[in-house]
This record gives C-alpha cells, structure tokens and sequence, in this order.
C-alpha cells in the first residue's frame, strides 16, 4: 500500500465515522512520515474519540514541526477555549490573522472567559457557561474537523444572544440550597395520580411537593394560584382520607383540566386573585400552603405574608414555585424575605428545580 | 413568533449537528448532554438572566410520520402510580415518559412484562412499581464483555450505555427487586422460547439500530400471550434515525403494528396490539 494511502485513507474513516479504523491509519501515515498536518489530523481523532489530552499532545506537536499551521493553531485555540483554558488558549491563537472570523470568535469567547473566572460571581459563572455553550458552536472549515462541524449552532446561538447581550445582570439566587435526593432518595417512591400533560421538570417538582407534604403529615393544603387539576389531585391524595384542599385559582374561564377532579370531593375550589382575596375565614387552619402564582414582586411579598397568617398555630410548610429566571420576580421577593422574615430563615431551594420551601415553626410575629 | 422561528432553525442545526457526529465514547455522553442542555437554553437567551443547572427539559416538539396522540387520549384514565428513582440522567426515559409508560402498565392490568435494555434499570423499577400485584419483569441487557460480538451491527451511540459495569443498578434495594428478573445476551441471539407467548406488556429500549429495532420488535409480537398486549418503543426522534426508520417501516408493512401511535410531547410509541 502506497504511503499517500494510509493517511488519506484515515482521514476518511475519519469522514465516515469509522473513528477505530482512522486512529491506526493515521499513526501507520506518522511513522511511516511525520508531517504537521498529519499530527493535526491525528489529533482530531484523538479529540473525536474523547481524549482530549491526547489530542492537545498532537496538535502542540503539529505546531512544533510548522508553527504556521494555522489550522491547528486554530483547533488547538478551540480546545483549550472550550477547557476553560482562554489564557493557554490566547497563546495558541497568537498571531492568527485577524481576518479569520473563527479566530476572532475564539479570542473574544477567552476574553470573557477570562473575565468570568476573574470575576468569579454567580452571574459571571452563568456568562462563563453560555459562553463555554457557544465555544462548542465555533464552526471549522476545514476535513478533519468533523467534531466541530457538527457542533455548529453559532448561526443560530449568536442570533438569538445578539439582541440580550445588554441585558440587565441576573438576580443572583441567594436561598441555601439542598439537594433534591435528600428529600426523596432514589429507593422511596412516591403515589401520584397520573399526569398526562405536565411537562417532565414540572412533573419533578410535583414528586418533590408530594413527599414534602406526606413528611409533613399535611391534612390541609392550600394553594394559591395553581392552573391546572393535576398537581391538585396528587396532593390530595398524599393528604390522604379526611383532609382538605383548597385551590385558588384565578379568575380565569377554563382553568385547566378539571378532569377527575371535581369527583374527588377533598377539593375545593375558591375562584378569586390572591391579591384581592379574603384569606381571614381560613387564617390559622392551614398545614402547607403552596405559592404559585403571581411571579410579581410585590404580589409575591403579599401572598407570602398570607400563608404565614393561614398556618396552623403559626407552624407548618409554605413552599414556592418559580424561583428561577422565569420569575425574576419571585427571585426577588424570596430572597427579601429569606434575609428579613425571621419566621423563613429556614428557606431551601431544591437544588434543580424552581422550589422553595420552609418548615415555619416560630409563632407568627407583626409581619 | 422570531424565538419559535429560531427554536426550530436551532432544532434543525442540533439534528444536523448529531447526524453528523459519529463516534463518541465519553465525549458524546457529554456532548449530547451539552447539545440537549443548549437546546434548552435557546429559549432561555431570549429572557436573558441567568438559568440554574435543569435536567435537559427534551421537548420533543419533532413528528415524523407515524400518527400521533396527546397523553390524554393514550391513557383513558387517570390511574393511581407509583415513581421512584426520579432523577434522570443521559440514557434515561423522561419524567413524563416514565409516568406514561408506569400509566399504561397499569392500567392494562400487565402481571408479565418484558423490557430489551434494562441500562440502570430506573424504567424496570417502575414498572415493577405499577404492574399487577404478583408481576414479574424480566429485563435483558447486552454485557459489556459483549459489545464487541454482537450478532447484529450496533449504533456507535449506544456503547456508551453498554459501558458500565453491570446493569440494574437502581432497582437493587428497593423493595421491587425481587419481582425483576435481570437476563444477559444479545437479543439478536438469545433464546425467547420460554418467555415467548407469556407477556402482556413488551418495552423496548435497547440498541438504537435499525437492524435491531425490527429484529427486537418481531421479537416482541412472539412474545405477547396470545399474540395481544401493548408494546411500547424509547427513542422515537430524530436523533435517532435508526428508530424512526425502523417504526415507520413496521407501522406500514406490519398489520398487527397498525395501531402504532406516537405519543406527543415525547419520545415514546406505543401499539396496542390485538
């Protein structure tokens, strides 16, 4: 077999996805002749087939018998950006032209890398791993460069972050967090009545709700401003015979899917917003109350002194739905009250969801 | 209206973008999980602030040509399930599909399931969890020291869910681990004689490849007791094309697979078959 022949014959297993036939190619192609471009192809495999050392030892190597190897220059940048390496990685790219617009991408992500990890905060984390997110979409020109071809999202990612770039610095969650298997181990099950339309995130949320109550021995739930049966249903029944819920739910035609519920006769339905409700009648009787309502700051503040009032002698479960960047809002009011209200210092965030709650167990002071 | 719009230019890349990637071991593991997570964060750059870590939500907004069916009219009632091992990892059903699939189980009254590719065995579980009272799961994975010598070819992809130490790991201590029965072989060679013509419930997880899909799901129809019971498929999506292929292909040419429905919203399909 001709010498030309192992090499390109492993660059196109390599285009083939036949990455276990292309490795032994390419390296039978360096021993037989070691070139730059060979070691840079080589090392793409290595990067294909997850050995990410490996494949830095080729393309450093690459470089070293023809520093003008732009591509694996370049290939190497991308790398190390995407390692959160951007100091290494800006020396890589040194003395790229300026003209390529990959080169360019890559430089700018290591600078704001650089300044993520510089800055170390929640929000710079959260740029840090956008950015990381985008490293991946950086697209290649050139064969061998299958991996990074096929991670080309950058059309489509940097039309969508252009217009937020300015947008105003995330609301840092700053509530303790716990984890979501201290709650519910993976051996314990938990009964719900079946969800058919609930997403999956939201049908977790609600597994982790129903084991708060059933620990709770919540009797009586009350909850403000849920949309559909579902949930309802589910708590319900963790509630178990004799107990009560009741939803209040915006005054709104076609709420949901009553589906099922309305024959279970433990809950009851109170059509109104929380904002103008008359919560007195139902002041102190409540053994878990359940936000997930208004993502309004203020309105948030307000419900949430409701709930305290609606516990049972003042003790009891209050959790919260949203606390996530779907409700700045909620961010907002949870961590207010999570610093001020001593009655919620005991606030967690179930780590991987948008919950909150709090075992309250002081008797209720002036709110 | 821009944001869907971008959404599906975004979804078309990410399946370009996984057709094209062709090997993997530990680096597809996590790249799928990253490309999954990016899918989710598209719709989150239009609201700008920060995301916490999520599970990767799997919006399976995609349909192909199999007909398909919202959840409720999948299930004709909601019955009572019971869920452990919530936690989804790569390699997993989701949340809602593990809920559908607990759902059908029950309600069709299975005491005799069969499951091709038990992975960590979080799908097992639960079905165990939901079956008749008396069921048995009998669950088959292809050992590790195997993967190599496979009757059929296998999808690249699905070594990375090969690679582990043993499968089930899951469902060991929980009080459903003695109504599962682990088997180990490739389903292209293992014998079904004795299970054949005893389940009433049939789920299939196993090797993404087209080969495999049609061998495993001819398996399944000689498996069901009087040739009645539900199958039900993991993975219908366009990431995985050997899947897509394979079920369009049996929902056209096979009669008792006529009934074969994709369920919305995910990645499963289902057929009663009769």
């Amino acid at each position: 077999m001709a010498e030309s022949n192992h090499h390109e014959l492993g660059v196109q297993a390599c285009r083939d996805g036949r990455l276990a036939d292309a490795l032994p190619l390419l390296e039978r192609s360096l021993l037989e002749r070691e070139t730059s471009e060979r070691w840079n192809d080589w090392a793409t495999v290595q990067l294909l087939s997850g050995r990410q050392g490996e494949a830095e030892v080729g393309y450093r190597r690459a470089l070293q018998m023809d520093a003008g190897n732009t591509e694996a220059a370049e290939n190497l940048g991308a790398l190390l950006a995407s390692s959160a390496r951007p100091l290494e990685a800006l020396r890589s790219l040194d003395g790229l032209s300026k003209q390529s617009q990959r080169v360019e991408q890559l430089r700018a992500l290591c600078r704001e890398t650089l300044a993520a990890q510089t800055a170390s905060d929640a929000a710079g984390n959260e740029r840090l791993q956008r950015r990381l997110a985008h490293a991946m979409t950086i697209q290649a020109g050139a064969t061998a460069n299958l991996w990074l071809r096929a991670l080309a999202l950058e059309n489509a990612l940097s039309y969508l972050a252009a217009p937020h770039e300015s947008a105003a610095a995330p609301l840092p969650p700053i509530i303790p967090t716990i984890h979501a298997d201290e709650i519910l181990p993976d051996s314990e099950a938990v009964e719900l009545m079946a969800v058919v339309s609930i997403d999956s995130a939201a049908l977790r949320e609600l597994c982790l709700l129903i084991q708060i109550c059933r620990k709770q021995k919540a009797r009586r739930i009350f909850e403000i401003g849920p949309t559909d049966w579902q949930s309802a249903r589910s708590l319900a029944h963790a509630a178990g015979d004799g107990s009560e819920l009741f939803m209040l739910t915006p005054n709104r035609p076609g709420t949901g899917s009553a589906r099922g519920a309305q024959s279970d006769h433990r809950i009851v339905q109170l059509v109104g917003d929380s904002a103008s409700f008359d919560f007195s009648s139902f002041f102190n009787s409540i053994d878990f109350v359940f936000m997930d309502a208004s993502h309004d700051h203020e309105q948030v503040l307000h419900d949430s002194r409701a709930a305290l009032r609606l516990l049972r002698g003042g003790k009891g479960m209050v959790a919260w739905r949203n606390y996530s960047s779907e409700g700045p809002g909620v961010i907002r009011a949870l961590n207010e009250l999570f610093v001020s209200d001593p009655h919620l210092a005991d606030m967690k965030h179930i780590e991987g969801t948008s919950l909150v709650y709090a075992k309250v167990s002081h008797e209720p002071g002036d709110n | 209206m821009r944001e869907e719009r971008a959404d599906h230019h975004t979804g078309e890349l990410l399946a370009e973008a996984a057709s094209l990637l062709s090997a993997h071991t530990s680096v597809l593991n996590s790249v799928a999980l990253r490309l999954l997570a990016i899918e989710g964060r598209v719709a989150d750059l239009s609201a700008g602030a920060f995301r916490e870590q999520q599970a990767p939500r799997g919006n399976n907004r995609w349909r192909g040509s199999l007909p398909s069916e919202c959840g409720s009219k999948t299930l004709a009632s909601a019955p009572k399930i019971q869920l452990l091992a919530i936690h989804g990892v790569d390699g997993n059903t989701s949340l809602l599909e593990l809920a559908l699939l607990a759902s059908l189980a029950k309600l069709s009254g299975a005491r005799a399931l069969f499951e091709f590719g038990t992975f960590d065995g979080r799908t097992a579980v639960n079905l165990a969890a939901n079956c008749a009272p008396g069921g048995k799961i009998f669950t088959l994975d292809l050992p590790r020291a195997q993967a190599d010598a496979t009757l059929l070819p296998l999808d690249e992809r699905d070594k990375v869910y090969i690679d582990k130490p043993a499968p089930g790991l899951r469902y060991k201590g929980t009080p459903f681990e003695a109504s599962i029965m682990q088997l180990h072989g490739d389903s292209a060679a293992f014998d079904f004689s004795r299970f054949c013509g005893a389940m009433d419930f049939v789920f299939i997880d196993a090797s993404h490849k087209y080969e495999y899909v049609m061998n495993d799901s001819r398996v399944a129809l000689r498996l069901l007791r009087n040739g009645r019971g539900i199958i039900a498929w993991h993975d219908y999506t366009k990431w995985w094309d050997g899947v897509v292929r394979a079920l369009e292909e049996l929902h056209a040419t096979e009669p008792k697979l006529a009934g074969m429905r994709h369920i919305e919203g995910t990645d499963l399909a289902y057929a009663r078959v009769e």
